[in-house]
């Protein structure tokens, strides 16, 4: 067993029996085993569960027809919620939280056979973009321990790219999928707003928040994405429309490349980007030259809007139904107040006070109306643009991995960080990240942004990138790595 | 960020900070503040705010009765129940 596999090469040797799904859960649970610590990308691994999940799957396995992904195992961010496994958004508000539920996304996958190794590390409440801000301590950047593996969903990705998991469940809000996919050289997908149930996955920004999968390839991708998106009655913002399915390959695709987001930009990443899209343009799709307009403001639209969303949001953790209550209070209102200072990280705090601040009365038109608007013409930026092309090309970060501690000082900066992920988020729209390079040995990727609910057109993109380039097979050399 | 702006803030939120934090947050609120006042360059004149960014019917599920989870089942979660009923901290003193 090699701990790289693809999910297709995966499902051929666990249907021929090259070994059993009992066998390849327990590969994954030893190199967990033995890495965690150094990454700590796991917050919980369940490895009974695990295995007995895995024995049912190889049962299912010697029937005529398993499901696809019958005895693949997986990783779930610590945001879905797993019944009997505790789910903590890597906070102490929730330390010790188990769901009377599984999330739909958990359920449906699990009902196509995939086996959970555990639940993944991420910034508390997927606030951040370092995952420096989890209760559980920093996730490591595989490929440089001294880094950071991007956020939220820096576990999941540090996951995928230690080969402690084929793939993992992601969520983003403003590029907590793409931004550590990017940073650690995996592939992971934001799907449209509305394509993946929100049930059971606790919430950041509910107008923004999209679960999404975290793999080796846009293939790998592609079949994950199967088995989460659908409509789910019991979310009622889920899409209640058709499955994504893959456009074919022999079109040429117009891409868009806006060259002012260059402005600024690293010139060896901008470099990476130039080399993708000689590599489209080598497949014979055509590049055309956009606009996307606001994009500065659409980073402060964003932190108004989603830290307003938040502060509603976290309104519920009072100590009453859920999650961390204060030993000694002497009121009602005390308790509500000392179980959130106790259960909550500064950063949580400072984004529930900027929510707060900016709903509130003589604020509320000059930041979030503002913000608002500006989230529609960030929208009809995109739209505009689909006009004449299919998919955009565009930048992820920008910065390759940064130390840990470098940027968590200093808010403005961290934010900056989402500058190319978060007008996408605004605009609803899907958009696969996907490595395009190295910079001094660190990964580095790319965007291809679809139009509304043309997730095929992004992963076909992708796997045409993947199948003529090699930066998505490379992956760290953690063994020689001494451990912290 | 004045003194007054931030408690009231912390009131409106049910948190409390102390001296070192409340310093370092009202910094940080300041320079969030400066930085979000990008918004203003943009000319936003007779535009509609937007919500939502997919524009989609909001389906309606059929009005069927359907066996939710049980109380008991959802305030297992709960630090302290009685009875079905949550536990808190008394409101009124009887006194």
């Amino acid at each position: 067993m090699k701990p790289f596999t693809g999910l297709r090469e995966l499902r051929n040797d666990l249907r021929a029996k090259k070994y059993s799904a009992v066998e390849l859960a327990q590969f994954y649970l030893d190199r967990i085993a033995k890495l965690n610590d150094q990454i700590n990308c796991f917050i919980t691994v369940d490895a009974e569960r695990c295995l007995e999940r895995a024995a049912i799957a190889d049962r299912e396995l010697a029937t005529t027809h398993p499901q696809p992904l019958c005895g693949i195992p997986i990783a779930h961010k610590d945001l879905f919620c797993t019944e009997g496994v505790r789910t903590t958004c890597a906070s102490n508000m929730l330390q010790s939280f188990v769901a009377p539920y599984d999330a739909t996304v958990v359920k449906q996958t699990s009902d196509v056979g995939t086996v959970m190794l555990g639940k993944t590390n991420m910034d508390e409440f997927a606030m951040g973009s370092s995952n420096e801000t989890s209760c559980f301590g920093v996730v490591h950047n595989p490929w440089d321990l001294g880094r950071v593996p991007g956020g939220s969903s820096g576990g999941a990705a540090a996951a995928v790219s230690s080969g402690m998991t084929p793939m993992a469940t992601g969520s983003d809000t403003g590029g907590s999928i793409r931004q550590p996919a990017s940073l650690c050289g995996v592939t992971g997908l934001k799907p449209t707003y509305g394509r993946v149930s929100r049930f059971g996955m606790i919430a950041f920004a509910s107008s923004l928040d999209q679960g999404g999968p975290i793999a080796h390839s846009a293939n790998d991708v592609f079949e994950l994405l199967a088995a989460m998106e659908g409509h789910d009655p019991q979310d009622s913002t889920s899409a209640n429309i058709s499955k994504t399915t893959l456009p074919g390959r022999d079109r040429t695709l117009v891409i868009g490349l806006s060259e002012s987001l260059f402005d600024g930009l690293d010139e060896r990443i901008v470099e990476c980007i130039q080399q993708a899209r000689r590599q489209f343009e080598a497949l014979g799709h055509r590049i055309e030259v956009i606009e996307l307009p606001h994009i500065d403001a659409a980073v402060a639209a964003y932190y108004v809007l989603s830290s307003a969303e938040a502060s509603t949001n976290l309104a519920r953790y009072d100590g009453v139904r859920y999650g961390h209550r204060a030993d000694t209070s002497v009121d009602l209102l005390d308790m509500y107040c000392r179980s959130r200072t106790e259960g909550f990280g500064l950063e949580v705090k400072r984004r529930i006070l900027t929510g707060t601040y900016s709903l509130s009365v003589g604020y509320f038109d000059a930041y979030y109306l503002k913000a608002q608007k500006i989230r529609r013409l960030v929208r009809e930026g995109f739209l505009t643009a689909f006009e004449k092309v299919d998919l955009i090309l565009a930048p992820v970060t920008p910065t390759t991995a940064f130390e840990i501690g470098s940027l968590n000082q200093d808010p403005i900066e961290m934010y900056k960080q989402d500058l190319y992920t978060v007008p996408v988020s605004l605009a609803g729209l899907p958009a696969l990240s996907l490595p395009c390079g190295f910079v001094e040995g660190l990964p580095i990727g790319m965007q291809l942004i679809g139009q509304h609910f043309a997730e095929g057109d992004v992963l076909e993109g992708g796997m045409a990138f993947q199948a003529e380039t090699d930066w998505h097979t490379r992956h760290p050399q953690l063994e020689a790595t001494s451990p912290r | 960020m004045d003194e007054l702006t931030i408690q009231r803030l912390l009131s409106l939120s049910q948190l409390s900070l102390d001296d070192v934090a409340e310093k370092k947050i009202s910094r940080d609120l300041d320079a969030i503040i400066g930085f979000i006042e990008i918004m203003d360059k943009v000319d936003t004149e007779g535009v509609e705010p937007l919500a939502h960014a997919v524009e989609l019917d909001q389906p309606l599920r059929k009005d069927d009765a359907v066996v939710a989870i049980s109380r008991d089942l959802y305030q297992s979660t709960a630090p302290k129940t009685r009875d079905g009923f949550y536990i808190v901290p008394k409101v009124l003193d009887p006194r």
